[in-house]
C-alpha cells in the first residue's frame, strides 16, 4: 500500500522529497497545499476503490491516519 | 445652538454682559431684551418655526385674556378649550401624525380593510412639547384662578421661550415664573457661582458620562443579537445611567444658565435612582412633567374614577403613564413603555402603599438594609423597562429581552472595547457615589459657605478635576440631547 | 441602525450564502473559480456550494456558522463571513477543511479538471495565518450599498471574534488586486496591504478575476 500512495503523491507533487514515515503531514512536503491536497485525496480513492467521509477526512492529519483509515475501509470491502 | 457647543457659550457670554450691565436698568427692556434673545437662541436651530412660536404665544395670551375678562363658566371652558385644541393640535401634528398615520393603517389591516395614507416628512420644531405644556398649564390655572393672566405679553411671551429651558425643560408653571418676569432679578453672587458649578455638573453628565455611553449601548443594541446576555445586561445598565446623565445634565445646565440670568426654576430630576419604589421613583424623575401630568391628567382622572375604588386609580394611573411613555416620542415603543410603568403601580396601589411618605432620613453614609433592598429592586425594575424604551421597535425590544434572558447571561460579556466599557461603568459609579454623598443639595457641587480653608480649597480641587476630566473625556462637536428630540 | 438588524446566518440562509459566495468570489467579473476551475455549469457549482455549506463544517468559508446577515425587514441584505483560523473541532487550517469538502463535494470529475489547472493557480493561494481573525466572502446588496453595512458587518466579526477567543490581535482578508471597492472598504475599517501574490501565467485570466491577490490586516489594539 506504501508504493501506491507514493506513487500518487509523486505523481501530483512532482517530486520525491519526503520521507514515507507515519508521521509525515502535508505541512511538511513542498507544494502539498489545499489544491494538491484535493487531487491526492481523490486520486487516493480511485486507485484504492473508497470513498471517504467527511469527518473522516477531517481527522487525516498524518501519513499513519491515512494508512489505518485507508486498511480499515478496503478492510471491510 | 446645543449648549455644549461654542457658539452657544458666545452666546450667552454676550447676552450676560447685556442683561447686567445694559439692561439691567430698566426691568421692561430687560424682558424685551431676553425676549428677544430667546428668540434669536431659536432662530439659530430653524427660523421657519418661530411663527409657529410666536403663533402659540399670541393665541394662548388672548385666550387667556378672554378667559380672565369673562364671567360666564361656560365660556372660561371654551376659551381653555380651544387653547388646548390649538396647543395639542400643532404638536399632535408635528410630532404624531406619521405615528397616528401608520397606526391607522395597521389598525385598518387587522380588520383586511386596505388604507393608503399620506406620509409626510415632518421636522419637530424645537421646544414643541415643552411651550405647549407651559401654554396649556396657564390657561388652565387662570382659568381656575390659581393665578392672575400676565401682566403684560412680552412677559408671557418671554415665559414660554425662555432660552434656558425652551429645548428640553424644565417645563416651569407660570405661577412660579411668570412673578420671577414681572419683577427685578437681583443679582447674588454665591447664586451665580452657584449656577456656574451646576452647569459644570450638568456638562460633566451630558458630555463625559452620556454621550460616551451612548457609543458603547448604541453599538451593543446595533449587535445585540451576536452578543451574549451578559453584554446585553451592561448595555441596559448603561443606558439607564445614560439616559440620566443626558436628560439630569442637560436639566442642570438649563437650571444653572437660568441662576446666572437670576431665575429660579423648578428642579427637574431628585437622584430618582435613590429611590425605593417605582412611586418616590418617579416623583423624583422629570418632575416637572410628571407633576404636570398629576395636575392635568391623573388628579382629574382619580376624581372622574373615585367611585371605582383601587380599580380607578389603577386606570388612572395606567392612563397617565401611557400619556407620559407617549409623550417621549411617537413610537409604539414608548406606548409600551408607559404602559409597563404603570403596572409597576399596581401592587403599589393594591397594597395602599401609593402615598406612603418615608419620614425624612438623617443624612447617613450607607443605607440600611431595607432602603437599598428598595434601591436597588426599583433600580431593576427601570433597567428593565428602560430596555423598550431604548429599542427602535417592538420586535427589537422583545429580541433584546430573549437573548439577554438566556443561558448566556451568565458567559463573560466578551466586549472588543473592554477597556473602554469598564471606564464607563466606574464613571457612572463615581457619579452616583457623588450624587448619593450630597443627596440633601440640589446638586453635587453645590457648596453651602464656609471658612474652612480645607474645605475652600478641596471644593476648588473638585472642580478643577471635574473641569479637566470633561475637557480630557467629553465628547466636542456633539449631537444633541436624546429629550431635544421631545 | 435604522431598519437593518445583524444577527447571526441559520441553515436557512443557505440559499443566500451561496449567491454571497458567488457574488463575491466573482469579484466583479463573470469567472466563478467554482466553475471555471472545475468545469461545471455555474448552477452545477452553485449547488455545490450549497451542499458544502449544509456539511455544517466549523472554522472556514464553507461555515454557516462563520456568517453573520444583515436583515431589512425580515430579508436578507448582506452578508460577511469570519472565522478564527485553526480554532476549530479538529483544530485544521480551513484550506484543509476547505479542501475536504470540495474533495468530498465535487467528485472525481471535477477533481479531474482541477488537477491541469492546478499549477499556477497554487501561486495565488497563501497561508492563512492561525489564530487570527480571518474574514472572506463580504457582500452587500446593490440596493443597500453605501449604507455602512459593510462596516458593521467587520465590526460585528470582530466583536465575535473576541467573543470566542479574547487574546485575538489581528484581523486579515484576502481581496483580488482589482477589486477596488473591496479595497477601500477594508482600508476604511483600518486594514493595510500586507502582501500581494501574484501570477503571470495568462490562462490564470480565464479562470479567475484577477492574476493578483493581496493580504489586507488590521491589528486589534485594546
Amino acid at each position: 500500500m506504501i508504493e501506491k500512495l507514493r506513487t500518487i503523491f509523486v505523481s501530483v507533487l512532482k517530486h520525491e522529497e519526503f520521507e514515507m514515515t507515519d508521521s509525515l503531514s502535508a505541512d511538511q512536503v513542498n507544494g502539498w497545499d489545499s489544491l494538491t491536497h484535493m487531487i491526492i485525496i481523490t486520486d487516493i480513492e480511485a486507485a484504492f476503490g473508497i470513498k471517504f467521509k467527511l469527518k473522516e477526512l477531517n481527522k487525516l492529519n498524518n501519513l499513519g491516519n491515512l494508512i489505518s483509515l485507508i486498511t480499515e475501509k478496503t478492510g471491510q470491502k | 445652538m446645543a449648549f455644549a457647543s461654542l457658539e452657544f457659550a458666545l452666546f450667552l457670554i454676550l447676552f450676560l454682559i447685556a442683561y447686567w450691565f445694559v439692561f439691567n436698568r430698566n426691568l421692561r427692556a430687560q424682558n424685551i431684551f431676553l425676549l428677544i434673545s430667546s428668540y434669536v437662541f431659536f432662530a439659530f436651530w430653524d427660523w421657519r418655526f418661530l411663527s409657529i412660536l410666536v403663533g402659540s404665544s399670541a393665541i394662548s395670551y388672548i385666550l387667556g385674556v378672554f378667559i380672565d375678562k369673562t364671567a360666564n363658566e361656560k365660556r372660561k371652558n371654551l376659551f381653555v378649550f380651544l387653547g388646548i385644541l390649538q396647543g395639542l393640535g400643532m404638536l399632535l401634528f408635528f410630532k404624531y401624525y406619521n405615528f397616528f398615520a401608520d397606526s391607522l393603517v395597521e389598525l385598518c389591516k387587522l380588520f383586511s380593510v386596505r388604507l393608503s395614507v399620506v406620509e409626510l416628512n415632518l421636522i419637530l420644531p424645537l421646544g414643541i412639547s415643552f411651550y405647549t405644556f407651559r401654554a396649556i398649564s396657564y390657561l388652565i390655572d387662570v382659568k381656575n384662578e390659581l393665578i392672575a393672566p400676565a401682566k403684560n405679553w412680552i412677559d408671557y411671551f418671554a415665559y414660554l421661550s425662555f432660552f434656558p429651558t425652551l429645548s428640553a425643560g424644565p417645563i416651569d408653571r407660570a405661577r412660579t415664573f411668570l412673578p420671577q418676569l414681572e419683577n427685578k432679578r437681583v443679582y447674588n453672587s454665591s447664586e451665580f457661582y452657584n449656577g456656574l458649578r451646576q452647569i459644570l455638573w450638568g456638562l460633566f453628565k451630558k458630555i463625559v458620562i452620556a454621550d460616551n455611553c451612548a457609543l458603547i449601548t448604541s453599538n451593543i443594541l446595533d449587535n445585540y443579537q451576536i452578543m451574549p446576555g451578559s453584554a446585553l445586561l451592561i448595555g441596559a445598565f448603561l443606558y439607564t445611567i445614560q439616559v440620566y446623565a443626558d436628560f439630569s445634565g442637560y436639566s442642570d445646565m438649563a437650571i444653572g444658565i437660568a441662576k446666572l440670568l437670576g431665575f429660579k426654576v423648578t428642579r427637574n430630576f431628585n437622584y430618582p435612582f435613590f429611590a425605593q419604589n417605582i412611586a418616590a421613583f418617579w416623583q423624583r424623575w422629570h418632575i416637572s412633567l410628571t407633576s404636570w401630568m398629576t395636575d392635568y391628567i391623573y388628579t382629574p382622572l382619580s376624581f372622574i374614577f373615585r367611585t371605582y375604588g383601587k380599580a380607578g386609580v389603577i386606570l388612572a394611573i395606567m392612563i397617565n403613564f401611557v400619556l407620559v411613555g407617549l409623550w417621549h416620542g411617537a413610537n409604539l415603543t414608548f406606548v409600551v413603555f408607559g404602559f409597563v410603568q404603570g403596572c409597576f403601580f399596581i401592587p403599589l396601589i393594591l397594597t395602599g402603599k401609593l402615598n406612603n411618605r418615608k419620614p425624612v432620613q438623617q443624612i447617613k453614609l450607607l443605607p440600611s438594609f431595607n432602603e437599598f433592598r428598595g434601591i436597588v429592586t426599583t433600580f431593576l425594575l427601570v433597567l428593565i423597562a428602560n430596555i423598550i424604551f431604548m429599542a427602535n421597535n417592538i420586535s427589537q425590544a422583545a429580541g433584546y429581552y430573549q437573548h439577554m434572558f438566556s443561558r448566556s447571561l451568565f458567559s463573560l460579556p466578551g466586549f472588543k472595547n473592554s477597556g473602554s466599557v469598564i471606564t464607563m461603568i466606574v464613571f457612572c459609579l463615581v457619579m452616583l457615589s457623588m450624587e448619593w454623598v450630597k443627596r440633601d443639595k440640589e446638586h453635587p457641587l453645590y457648596f453651602s459657605p464656609t471658612k474652612s480653608a480645607y474645605a475652600i480649597y478641596g471644593r476648588l480641587a473638585l472642580v478643577f478635576v471635574i473641569a479637566w476630566a470633561i475637557l480630557l473625556w467629553g465628547t466636542f462637536g456633539n449631537k444633541t440631547f436624546i429629550y431635544t428630540k421631545f | 441602525m435604522n431598519g437593518y438588524s445583524i444577527r447571526k446566518a441559520s441553515i436557512a440562509d443557505i440559499p443566500f450564502l451561496v449567491t454571497v459566495v458567488v457574488a463575491a468570489e466573482k469579484s466583479g467579473s463573470d469567472k466563478l473559480s467554482y466553475s471555471t476551475l472545475f468545469d461545471l455549469a455555474e448552477q452545477q457549482a452553485k449547488d455545490f456550494i450549497a451542499a458544502m455549506f449544509e456539511e455544517e463544517i466549523d472554522g472556514c468559508e464553507f461555515s454557516v456558522s462563520s456568517f453573520l446577515i444583515v436583515e431589512y425587514a425580515g430579508e436578507p441584505v448582506a452578508a460577511f463571513g469570519g472565522w478564527i483560523e485553526t480554532l476549530n473541532e479538529d483544530e485544521l487550517p480551513s484550506k484543509m477543511l476547505k479542501s475536504n469538502l470540495i474533495s468530498y463535494t465535487f467528485g472525481r470529475a471535477a477533481m479531474e479538471s482541477l488537477k491541469s489547472k492546478a499549477a499556477f493557480i497554487s501561486e495565488l493561494v497563501s497561508e492563512r495565518e492561525s489564530l487570527t481573525l480571518q474574514l472572506e466572502y463580504l457582500y452587500v446588496v446593490d440596493e443597500h450599498r453605501g449604507k455602512g453595512l459593510s462596516n458593521r458587518l467587520i465590526e460585528a466579526l470582530e466583536q465575535t471574534a473576541f467573543l470566542q477567543y479574547p487574546s485575538v490581535t489581528k484581523a486579515q482578508v484576502q481581496v483580488y488586486g482589482n477589486n477596488t471597492n473591496a479595497i477601500n472598504v477594508y482600508k476604511k475599517n483600518g486594514f493595510q496591504i500586507k502582501e500581494k501574490y501574484k501570477t503571470d501565467n495568462a490562462e490564470v485570466l480565464n479562470l479567475l478575476p484577477y492574476n493578483e491577490k493581496y493580504i489586507m490586516e488590521k491589528l486589534f489594539k485594546n
